[in-house]
């Protein structure tokens, strides 16, 4: 007989041990089924979110994004501060008409919360002035109407684009919205487009319907209601591909040099860093939990070679006798190895059934948790041939010890 | 006479203990013919036990020769002797020593896994049943061992010791558990044996046992001090 049936049969001789000890196998076994499960759960879950930041990520322009901030001055330009306009919707003009290179172009005014009034009924939402490329950064999907246009920016209009969250709470059971008129502190504004409702419009990414709470009007109507200067909080750009970006880079530098004449109170940033920021996030992560889990693990092969160190002392006798019939050293060692290694597969098989379960569980808890998946298979691969180490190795030690035995010593024990 | 199972000569075996040699076999010589009930007697630490382990395969004598059916088998190693164990030697111990987790069926078979057998499943259940019969236990080899009486259980280690058709069966008091009625069927079984061929040594302290053998051997010390055959 050659040593795969060896093993064959020594996994089903352990089998038949963990059968007859039922309730001190599935003790044994239970830390290494929870170690399974938590080890399963906690990477899917960090995938899930992780993947949640990703699809916004790239909804929001992905690597061809150029986010323009504010950047404390160098040492030999503190003098110069003040001089500086900072970031204005004459930079996006700047842009859009010297960047070349740059395929679209979007400037935000957050103006947070404010309250919503119209038909007697009242809500709170947020609501931001931009300019028209800004839908596309956004990322936003109309169902009615049309978004905030040239014309409605170059002479400040008192228009604004909704999303469902105002249609239901202002105009709730109504047909179209378009039209009708809003009012926020002292202003009135006419509705010319209204959002899809994101719960059910972005194709597969169920996003945060904290998003339809966002409401738009024009840059331009923006700062001159609810602004003192005319600075702008975000200030975005976007490559025509990815190859042009650096082009894209000093260009825009270079441009809005001029506009802040000179200073350099600003630094365009790429998403490759958040790109990789977002690979760190999900590595700590990945590594914090997954190194819980391991831990865990960890105790659970413990528990199995404890478990097996008693077996062997509870069962010298039948090692002396198995010994005496002719069992060689080999065949005790893989008899006592493949029932911590039946154990942890067991164990493991149990944990990954237990892991399933969890991760539904989670998907309801979580906000936004749609994204987890439900069977993450790669994780589970791991997790799995995980266990089956731990069990192989916490097995290696009571085998020797097992096989280790000299038959004669072993018949006499009492 | 026919040829030997057995042959040993000036075997010694001795133990460091404390810091003094015990010599448990001390010059021994002994011939086992083939077919022969040999009963060995003597008081506890007379080495009786210790022979027992020798002529099994599990201990090594520490001088001396020793041939197995005609092949000097003197210091082999540990590999071989656990293949001798396992094809051409059958154990019965005083306590039974049957798995109790495992069937009646299983326990039989037991050697046959070790012995490397390559038989198919059937065949081994058909050698598994014809070694039940010959004990005439047939009818409960589902059974596990805490079914059975003692005499019962006896009877199975027996049927395990015949599964790989040994030349030599060795038991060690096998009835020193079972009571006087036990006691006569066990004997009887092994007369039985002994008459279909199979060599078989009996270590024991019971007289009545002894008195069934072919030949009895009395130890002491570590050396034989009187033979019936001599």
């Amino acid at each position: 007989m050659n040593v795969a049936a060896d093993i064959v049969g020594g996994i089903a001789n352990g089998l038949r041990e963990v059968w007859s000890n039922k309730v001190r196998s599935l003790l044994s076994m239970s830390g290494i089924i929870l170690g399974v499960a938590a080890l399963v759960a906690m990477v899917g879950v960090v995938q899930g979110m992780v993947g949640n930041l990703r699809a916004s990520f790239e909804g929001r322009g992905g690597v061809l994004r150029l986010d323009i901030n504010d950047q404390e001055l160098p040492e030999s330009q503190q003098h110069l501060a003040g001089l500086s306009p900072g970031r204005t919707l004459r930079d996006a003009e700047a842009i859009s008409q010297n960047v070349f290179l740059a395929s679209h172009v979007g400037a935000e005014v957050n103006l947070r919360w404010q309250r919503f009034e119209a038909d007697g009924q009242v809500t709170f939402g947020v609501l931001l002035g931009v300019i028209p490329d800004n839908i596309v950064f956004d990322q936003r999907e109309l169902m009615d109407g049309r978004f905030i246009a040239d014309l409605d920016v170059d002479h400040s209009q008192p228009v604004i684009v909704i999303g469902s969250w105002l249609r239901e709470q202002l105009f709730p059971n109504r047909g179209s919205v378009i039209g009708e008129r809003i009012r926020i502190r002292e202003g009135i504004y006419t509705i010319v487009g209204e959002f899809a409702d994101l719960q059910t419009s972005v194709a597969g990414v169920p996003r945060g319907s904290g998003l339809n709470r966002w409401n738009y009007i024009p840059a331009t109507t923006a700062i001159k209601r609810f602004r003192e200067n005319d600075q702008v909080d975000r200030l975005t750009v976007m490559a025509a591909s990815a190859s042009v970006i650096p082009d894209v880079i000093s260009q825009v530098e270079n441009t809005l040099l001029l506009t802040h004449r000179g200073v350099r109170d600003f630094i365009v940033e790429t998403q490759e860093e958040s790109m990789a920021e977002l690979q760190r996030l999900e590595r700590s992560f990945t590594f914090s939990l997954g190194g819980i889990a391991a831990i865990s693990l960890l105790v659970g092969g413990i528990g199995i070679m404890n478990v097996m160190l008693a077996s062997v002392s509870e069962r010298i006798r039948e090692i002396g006798v198995r010994k005496a019939i002719g069992a060689r050293s080999h065949d005790i060692f893989l008899q006592f190895l493949a029932e911590a290694v039946a154990i942890s597969i067991l164990g493991g098989l149990i944990g990954l059934f237990l892991s399933v379960g969890l991760l539904a569980g989670l998907r309801e808890i979580i906000p936004d948790g749609g994204s987890i998946s439900g069977m993450p298979v790669v994780p589970m691969l791991y997790g799995f041939l995980f266990s089956t180490l731990v069990g192989l190795v916490s097995g290696i030690y009571p085998a020797l010890r097992a096989a280790r035995l000299d038959p004669i010593d072993a018949l006499r024990y009492e | 006479m026919s040829s030997a199972v057995f042959q040993l000569s000036d075997i010694r075996r001795s133990y460091y203990v404390g810091n003094e040699w015990v010599h448990a076999i001390n010059g021994l010589d002994l011939t086992i013919p083939d077919g022969q009930f040999l009963a060995v007697i003597g008081s506890s630490g007379s080495g009786k036990s210790t022979l027992m382990h020798i002529l099994g395969f599990m201990d090594t004598p520490t001088e001396g020769k020793m041939e197995f059916e005609g092949s000097d088998v003197t210091g082999i190693g540990r590999r071989s002797r656990a293949h001798l164990r396992a094809n051409r030697i059958g154990f019965v111990f005083q306590s039974f020593n049957l798995l109790p987790r495992l069937s009646v069926m299983d326990n039989v078979l037991l050697p046959l896994f070790y012995g490397r057998s390559g038989m198919s499943r059937a065949d081994r259940r058909a050698a598994g049943m014809a070694a039940l019969e010959r004990v005439d236990l047939q009818h409960r080899w589902q059974h596990t061992p805490n079914q059975l009486s003692g005499g019962e259980r006896q009877r199975v280690a027996i049927a395990r010791a015949l599964i790989n058709s040994p030349r030599l069966i060795l038991a060690d008091e096998p009835t020193g558990n079972l009571d006087s009625r036990n006691r006569e069927k066990i004997m009887d079984l092994f007369v039985k044996l002994v008459g279909e061929g199979i060599t078989l040594v009996v270590v024991t302290h019971d007289d009545a046992v002894a008195a069934y053998a072919h030949r009895r051997i009395r130890m002491q010390d570590g050396r034989i001090v009187e033979d019936d055959a001599a």
